[in-house]
């Protein structure tokens, strides 16, 4: 069923709410102050089912020797957080933030280097399986060969508030530390988030992020993740029951697969609704959107839903609609379900059963909590990001659903897009006298205008409801310069981001494979025609020769041929040469002597660079005389790299 | 003519002349030719004395609102339009400003209030109420100086100043183009915005501004109209929002790299959209055509400027006539018709339920990207009201750009509607009421408890 949207749009519209903050390790906040004892919210003793009359008392010494080997910490390139181990094997569960890495453009990448610490310092380097923000969880996977330590896991759906729980954590950077509180909430809906959470006022801090929250038995009932800013003990788990359901998507699909029947919203019926409409028990459909599978299985809004797959349901309050709905989202796509509604008015309704099937929701859309699934195709110089339109942005942005095009994702400060008065939101429908409706169809055309080196290329917008003209003028600070471009057969983001960024610069560019034979894009996109074959590069003129990494490029090392024209680039002065990842590696095997210039690449290859005699410098790019190098780590370094290049004349 | 520009005195304060302080001499070893210069000055600087300082006017805002003390009192010179006490000051002060403003004329103190308010012009009328008619200003006839000659502000000033008259020295650096072109001066202190500007010949040229001044000659006209205008009336410069008159479209400037690739004029202004019943739409313009030209005027600058030489051109006011040429799939239309009064939406404000609502007009379809046109909107939801307490704090049931479509089953296409199915559901006074509503390109289903709020008591045991 369709919960995200109603979870998407509550949220849309509750900037009130978003007060609750991740607590990622992020170095630019200031750490709040760590509180070692936070404070009882009760002044008197107050009895609570299955913890006597004590709420303070300690936590056992067992309890806390018995959780404490299963807590690690976790590390990476741009942050940090905590995790814990859930099978003997090396899975970890901590939050998607934690584990997120920082390419708007692939908001699905997660951070590269991670490593996890344990309570005995042993560190291993992990992967990260899956990671979803809403539900803020990921799963990673360590390799050891000693069994480790798994957690053992509460029942949270019957955690109850007064609950005396206690947190593992390294907050702020700190060593592993130790609070605890109660379960202050088991039922807090009003954080935007797509299932409830609980609330705890066990002190939880920026970097306790994705570590446990353990209840007297020392069983993990959920995954800690959000604190208050400036707020004092007011933190926020997910739900250990929410992060399992998402596990076995993780470790089978590398994403959490949510299932809905496009596309019809919810409701609660609350109090007024029930009396108002007469109705005991129920969930109300709000909304069905016209055309969809929805309205042809029948759906009407106004119904109220009744049973599901003959059983019972109702929501009386957001919770429990958030609660019905992620028992929906959990169900395997291709499921059948049928759906009893009533219908009509007051005393005069009708019973109707209804069939569908449950789909897969697409990919996302950034929205909120969710900083998307869509990858964007971003033209860095020209400041423009386009991603595909979906029924989802038709009602996230309001965007008449008779419009086609591409989304307008990003428009950078200060860049050729914003120059032409590209909006973010826009959708871009034509591109010169060609209508597009895709991101297939937009870089084809699109590719194609820049590479005839127009000097401005109209488009043609929508805006809400105003059809805008425009068109935009790229710089193209690579004009009439020549660029052969070494690659693989191998498709990477990296090759698409080089060969379009360097359309955008005005280059002129040909493509050089093996055999020159053609490079299969991913998804649907056409393939990557090459110009050249390894063999045709001797006699071809350049004023750059650019070699791509990745692992496929290790076959450049021992390719006579395009150690020549490395030898030929290095010896004229005119010509610049650029190396990326595995092929910065080049410069320094085709050189028959020492290699005068600085170059940097991947660490692991850097002894071997050293031993040859050159002179590597660890940057992420580096660039000396003619030649430019980097390590090719980050998307960043590529951008980085790429104007460089440009830059030298 | 002559050219002083070899002797101007690029300090603002420098450049004070205090006139008969008995405080300049001559030296007595100044060249001849020097020597006339000199005297050249003092003659300007006399002529402009005396043209200008029987009609010069001194302000004094105090503005209660002001972010900071430096702000929040403000001194400018102004100008007497008429006998009767009407003072022009290049400012936008709003009729319903609530600042005080005092204004010296001669000796006399007066309390000035605002009077009209032209945005186009960037210009205000204030009124005094004075106790024997007062010397206008002639500003017929003005002249254009050229770039580089010198130029001479005269003000008057408050008793802390003993009421003299100085006379700021300046030259012209360049011009600013525009509907209204000004001078860009050389520095003149703050004191001098609103004085009258002369040349060498003691002959009025511009009002000083900010850092520039206004060509008279470009203004004048739009001057003397605004002094006999009604009462009231205003053009508050956003096309779309003009509260006097309305041409009845929505304006983009054509992007320049576009209209050099499609050879159009690059001070184009794109009617996006032309509302239905409008001055615009009845004068046979269409969304998507290119307008090139107004009111006789071809249409000049880029970007935002362009809007503003649109405003200034237009000069919005109801029944006045306007022409304008378009282009269309490259053809020259031209088309003229007679501004009118922007349409009221009907609106309603039904404290019962705590929400305001408005008639949906086709600009707010427009401007609020909205899916339905058969209901109201929700302009307001009242703080504390039946409609404002939702699930959670912050959270209300309604919101603003709700459209309703229905309230407790009656339908709800327009305010009249609205407000009978209000009536009737006073009548039947029940203690929750069905509401359904569309929000965005979704519909909603809610229902407001009518016993909270305020007047409400809560559930009745």
């Amino acid at each position: 069923m369709n919960n995200h949207l109603r979870i998407f749009l509550s949220s849309l519209f509750l900037p009130a709410l978003l007060l609750a903050q991740p607590l990622l390790q992020a170095p630019d906040e200031e750490a709040p102050p760590v509180d070692p004892a936070p404070a009882a919210p009760f002044s008197s003793p107050i009895t609570f089912e299955g913890i006597g009359s004590a709420p303070h008392v300690d936590i056992p010494e067992d309890i806390m020797e018995k959780v404490d080997p299963s807590v690690v910490s976790i590390q990476h390139e741009k942050a940090g957080g905590t995790g814990f181990i859930i099978s003997e094997d090396g899975y970890i569960l901590t939050n998607g933030h934690v584990v997120m890495g920082d390419d708007p453009e692939l908001p699905t990448e997660p951070a590269r280097r991670i490593t996890i610490i344990l309570n005995d310092d042993r560190k291993f380097s992990a992967r990260v399986l899956g990671f979803s923000l809403d539900p803020d969880v990921a799963l990673l996977k360590i390799e050891s060969f000693a069994p480790l330590t798994p957690v053992e896991f509460a029942d949270s759906p019957s955690a109850s508030v007064g609950q005396r729980v206690f947190a593992v954590g390294t907050p702020v950077g700190l060593k592993r530390t130790f609070t605890s509180g109660i379960l202050s909430n088991v039922r807090r809906t009003d954080l935007a988030t797509e299932t409830v959470v609980f609330q705890t006022d066990a002190a939880i801090n920026r970097g306790n992020s994705g570590g446990p929250l353990f209840d007297r038995e020392g069983r993990v009932l959920g995954v800690n993740t959000y604190a208050t800013r400036g707020q004092n003990n007011l933190g926020f788990t997910i739900p250990i029951h929410v992060a399992l359901d998402m596990v076995e998507d993780f470790k089978t699909r590398g994403r959490f697969v949510r299932s809905w029947i496009p596309l019809f919203f919810t409701g609660e019926l609350y109090d007024e609704l029930r009396r108002v409409l007469e109705v005991e028990d129920g969930i109300l459909i709000s909304y069905v959107m016209e055309n969809s599978k929805a309205e042809e299985m029948g759906l009407k809004m106004g119904d109220i839903l009744v049973q599901l797959d003959g059983e019972p349901v109702s929501a009386r309050n957001y919770a429990d609609l958030l609660d019905f709905e992620w028992s929906q989202t959990i169900r395997p796509a291709g499921e059948e379900t049928t759906l009893t509604v009533l219908r009509g008015e007051p005393g005069g309704r009708t019973e109707h059963t209804l069939r569908a099937v449950l789909e897969e929701l697409p990919l996302l859309p950034a929205f909120n909590r969710h900083v998307g699934e869509l990858v964007e195709h971003r033209y860095a110089s020209l400041g423009l990001g386009v991603e595909d339109y979906t029924d989802l942005h038709h009602v996230i942005h309001r965007i008449p659903r008779s419009t086609t095009g591409v989304f307008v994702k990003t428009v950078l400060d200060s860049s050729v897009a914003s120059r032409a008065d590209i909006h973010e939101g826009d959708v871009i429908r034509q591109v010169g006298e060609y209508p597009i409706t895709t991101v297939r169809e937009f870089r084809k055309v699109f590719d194609r205008e820049l590479a005839k080196g127009e000097t401005a290329i109209p488009l043609r917008l929508t805006r809400n409801k105003l059809d805008v003209i425009t068109a935009i003028a790229p710089d193209y600070l690579m004009r009439n310069r020549k660029v052969i471009l070494v690659a693989t057969n191998e498709f990477s983001h990296d090759l698409d981001l080089i060969r379009r960024e360097l359309l955008a610069k005005g280059a002129t560019l040909l493509i050089a494979t093996p055999e020159g034979g053609s490079i299969p894009i991913n998804g649907d996109g056409d393939p990557l025609a090459a110009d050249l074959a390894f063999a045709d590069i001797a006699d071809a003129e350049a004023d750059i020769l650019l070699f791509t990494g990745g692992e496929a490029s290790k076959a450049f090392w021992d390719n006579e041929q395009l150690l020549e024209r490395v030898r030929d680039a290095l010896a004229n002065e005119k010509q610049i040469l650029g190396c990326i990842g595995e092929s910065a590696l080049l410069p320094v095997l085709a050189s028959e002597e020492k290699l005068e210039p600085k170059i940097t690449l991947p660490r692991e290859f850097s002894g071997e660079a050293v031993r040859r005699g050159a002179t590597y410098t660890g940057k992420d790019v580096e660039s000396d005389k003619k030649l430019v190098t980097t390590t090719g780590a980050e998307r960043s370094d590529l951008r980085e790299f790429l104007q460089t290049i440009a830059n030298l004349r | 003519m002559r050219f002083f520009h070899t002797f101007f005195i690029p300090s603002a304060s420098l450049s004070l002349l205090l006139l008969g302080s008995g405080c300049m001499t001559t030296p007595g070893a100044m060249e001849r030719r020097d020597r006339q210069t000199y005297e050249a000055r003092e003659r300007a600087v006399h002529r402009a004395l005396q043209a200008a300082e029987p009609s010069l006017a001194f302000f004094q805002i105090e503005n209660p609102n002001a972010r900071n003390q430096q702000q929040r009192i403000i001194n400018f010179s102004g100008i007497v339009l008429t006998e009767e006490g009407h003072l022009l000051v290049p400012f936008a002060i709003r009729t319903d400003s609530d600042a005080r403003i005092e204004a010296w004329v001669g000796e006399q103190r007066y309390l000035a209030r605002p009077l009209r308010l032209d945005e186009g012009l960037g210009m205000s009328i204030l009124k005094i109420e004075p106790y024997e008619p007062l010397t206008p200003l002639n500003l017929e006839e003005p002249v254009e100086v050229r770039m580089g000659e010198t130029v001479y502000t005269v003000i008057t000033t408050d008793e802390d100043r003993e009421f003299s008259p100085f006379v700021f020295e300046a030259f012209t650096q360049g011009i600013i183009q525009g509907r209204y072109r000004q001078y860009s001066l050389s520095p003149l202190p703050d004191l001098s915005r609103g004085a009258p500007l002369y040349n060498s010949f003691g002959q009025l040229t511009g009002i000083t501004s900010q850092a520039n001044a206004f060509i008279l000659a470009d203004m004048v006209h739009d001057i003397y109209d605004l002094l006999n205008r009604g009462m009231g009336e205003s053009a508050t410069g956003e096309e779309d929002e003009s509260e006097d008159a309305w041409f009845g479209a929505i304006l983009a400037p054509i992007n320049p790299d576009y209209a050099r690739l499609k050879d159009l004029p690059r001070s184009g202004l794109w009617l996006n959209h032309i509302f239905k019943d409008s001055a615009a739409y009845k004068a046979g313009f269409r969304s998507g055509d290119l307008l090139i030209k107004l009111n006789d005027s071809p249409m000049r600058l880029t970007g935002p400027r362009a809007y503003r030489f649109f405003v200034q051109t237009l000069r919005a006011r109801e029944n006045q006539p306007f022409s304008a040429v378009v282009l269309r799939d490259g053809k020259r239309i031209k088309g003229k018709g007679v501004l009118q009064k922007r349409p009221d939406p009907d609106t309603l404000r039904a404290e019962d339920l705590g929400i305001s609502v408005s008639e949906i007009v086709e600009s707010m379809v427009i401007r609020y990207n909205l899916f339905e046109t058969e209901g109201v909107m929700v302009t307001d939801i009242h703080p504390g009201s039946p409609a404002a307490t939702g699930r959670s704090f912050g959270d209300s049931l309604l919101r603003s750009g709700d459209i309703l479509v229905s309230i407790g089953g009656h339908p709800t296409p327009d305010v009249e509607a609205f407000g009978e199915a209000l009536d009737a559901i006073r009548s039947e006074k029940p203690s929750a009421l069905l509401v359904h509503f569309q929000r965005g390109v979704t519909t909603g289903i809610e229902a407001l408890n009518l016993k909270i709020g305020k007047g409400g008591r809560g559930e009745q045991p």
